[in-house]
């Protein structure tokens, strides 16, 4: 049975979880240079991706199981996924943000949105009726406005202060953003047995880390 | 970009090359087959028919056609996507309607986008159909000449999922949503996604004892009809609606365990596959290995038209999973002789199944066409010799 992980903040507190429903890697991924990490239990074993590449590991059947976030389920819909289990870890929301008493710029014919989720971006104007000419980036999205590449962004906050910190603020929410455990359909039919189990120690450990919180 | 050469395919468009192509006859051949010793007639539709035929279902299909326009009629024509509804036309159009129709089919079929991840834009649609029957005898039937069919082509430990789009009708029934909001819902529940449905069912005015039992259709889901026990406990409120369902699927399980015990099965209530498409009893087939489903089918249209029930795959698909070879047949060589009794044994040696090359010219030889055997004469007779290597 193999778990893929996304990278950065999901993993760290992934562990947590993992750590309560006693997943535990045989070495720390921050420090191992292994690409899969046999866990202590035998025949578990985690592969940790970037958080795009978790979805299509899972749909093809070369990951079980993985733990990725909302945004990136909502913003590729890749088929043949169950998500069954939202961890409520590495809560974040997915806002429309930009310079600060600027949202009237939500209203113009035509938006420049800067941002990593395209398709979510286009379909929250679609949505309003207004065009949006969508610019990809992969990273310092609250530089756009301030660079003037764009009017606006499409990104996750945590905190805002990031944004304050630049002078931008949140306009409107587009998801609150948590990461969920997601299931390659095929083995859901076929190992039932091994992937119920699984998830019922993933829920509880995510519940009871809620609890904590 | 640089262009892209005229020899090379479109992006997911694929081919078969020698040896491959071979492999995907021998699996065509022997499905077809397989459908035609349990009755099912072989029926051939065209590559195009107008749009509006074709697209059916609105949206989705209509994003996934081909379309040209025909210079003759000056209307639109659309490359098929999907094989069913074609079927399903001659069904409607040229078969008895007072008779169980039983049709099956295999050809190429165009999607502007791969339906799975990877996947190719013009898979082979293979499939059966039969029309003209109501009651779960049918559907027992089409699922069993799956299962047939899987094991005539060499799959081996494969699972045949099970599910009924009766019970999650059943359930939206007790609520007044609209087809839109059914139709959220039923992708929710596709995707087994509790969060969304949570909230989803909590912006909702809705009857409790209602919304709890929709909450439960994506966990009544396991490996045995323990799974069937739960569902009529579980969904007390709609036993009545959904106990034919629960019947079907006990019925139809137990038909696949008696005759093919070598088929892992498994029950999931929140699968239901199209919603607008299906109406009753739905499965689909997985392989260890292939994180996607291999066939699927399940019954329709039950509304109005035809009862059918049916399945495809795609051929492609199947021969990367199944253990079926192609028969291998003996390669023989024979040079250029005017020799009739030469033409009179390669008829002979062809007539009973086995390959003969003959040579064009002075540069050609056994091994150039990987022929393991030659025909040679001795003493006037012309026999087949093992190459000496």
């Amino acid at each position: 049975m193999r778990i893929a992980v996304s990278k950065g903040r999901i993993m760290s507190e992934a562990l947590e979880v993992f750590a309560c429903a006693d997943i535990v890697p045989k070495e720390d991924p921050a420090e191992s240079r292994q690409l899969i990490l046999p866990c202590t239990e035998p025949g578990l074993e985690l592969v940790v991706l970037r958080a795009a590449d978790v979805p299509t590991y899972v749909a093809l059947g070369a990951a079980e199981l993985g733990i990725t976030g909302r945004d990136v389920l909502m913003e590729n819909q890749v088929p043949g996924l169950y998500e069954p289990l939202d961890l409520g870890i590495a809560r974040c929301r997915m806002v429309v943000a930009g310079p600060k008493g600027g949202e009237a710029c939500l209203e113009q014919p035509r938006v420049r949105v800067a941002t990593k989720y395209v398709r979510l971006a286009r379909e929250f104007f679609a949505a309003r009726g207004r065009q949006a000419v969508t610019i990809k980036l992969y990273g310092s999205m609250e530089l756009a406005p301030l660079a003037g590449l764009s009017d606006c962004i499409v990104d996750l906050v945590e905190t805002g202060r990031t944004l304050a910190a630049n002078g931008l603020e949140p306009y409107a929410t587009l998801a609150e953003i948590s990461a969920r455990v997601v299931v390659n359909k095929g083995a859901w039919k076929m190992r039932h047995d091994q992937i119920m189990p699984i998830l019922a120690r993933l829920q509880e450990a995510a519940e009871a880390a809620g609890i904590d919180a | 970009m640089k262009p892209l050469t005229p020899d090379q395919l479109p992006e997911g468009i694929e081919e078969a090359l020698p040896g491959q192509a071979r492999v995907l006859e021998a699996h065509r051949r022997k499905l077809l087959d397989c459908f035609e010793s349990w009755g099912y007639d072989l029926v051939s539709p065209p590559l195009v028919e107008f749009r509006d035929a074709l697209v059916t279902d609105g949206d989705a299909l209509d994003r996934q056609t081909f379309r040209l326009t025909d210079p003759l009629s000056g209307r639109t024509l659309g490359v098929r996507t999907d094989i069913t509804p074609q079927i399903a036309r001659i069904d409607r159009q040229q078969m008895p309607k007072d008779q169980v129709v039983r049709l099956c089919y295999a050809g190429s079929v165009l999607r502007a986008h791969p339906e799975i991840l990877g996947g190719g834009r013009n898979p082979v649609q293979v499939g059966a159909e039969l029309y003209g029957h109501e009651g779960v005898q049918g559907d027992a039937e089409i699922v069993l000449l799956l299962c047939s069919a899987l094991r005539v082509a060499g799959c081996a430990g494969w699972c045949l999922d099970l599910g009924h789009a009766g019970v999650f009708r059943a359930l939206v029934e007790q609520t007044g949503w609209t087809a839109a909001e059914c139709d959220e819902l039923f992708e929710l529940i596709q995707r087994k996604a509790h969060a969304d449905l949570d909230a989803w069912l909590n912006a909702r005015p809705s009857e409790e004892s209602v919304a709890s039992m929709i909450r439960m259709l994506p966990d009544l889901s396991g490996p045995d009809e323990a799974v069937l026990d739960r569902a009529a406990q579980e969904l007390e409120g709609v036993q009545q609606q959904i106990s034919p369902a629960l019947e079907a699927l006990r019925m139809v399980a137990a038909r696949v365990r008696d005759s093919y015990p070598e088929v892992q099965l498994h029950f999931d209530l929140g699968e239901a596959s199209g919603f607008h498409y299906e109406s009753g009893l739905v499965f689909a087939a997985y392989m260890e290995g292939q994180g996607q489903e291999i066939a699927r089918g399940g019954r329709y249209g039950a509304q109005g038209g035809r009862p059918a029930t049916g399945f495809s795959l795609d051929l492609r698909t199947l021969a990367r999973c199944a253990s079926l070879d192609a028969v291998e047949r003996r390669r023989i060589y024979v040079g250029t002789d005017e020799d009739p009794a030469l033409q009179d044994a390669v008829t002979e040696l062809r007539a009973q199944g086995h390959i003969v090359i003959c040579g064009l010219g002075p540069g050609d030889s056994a091994e150039g066409f990987q022929c393991s055997e030659q025909l040679v004469n001795e003493d006037g007779a012309w026999v087949v010799r093992p190459v000496a290597s």
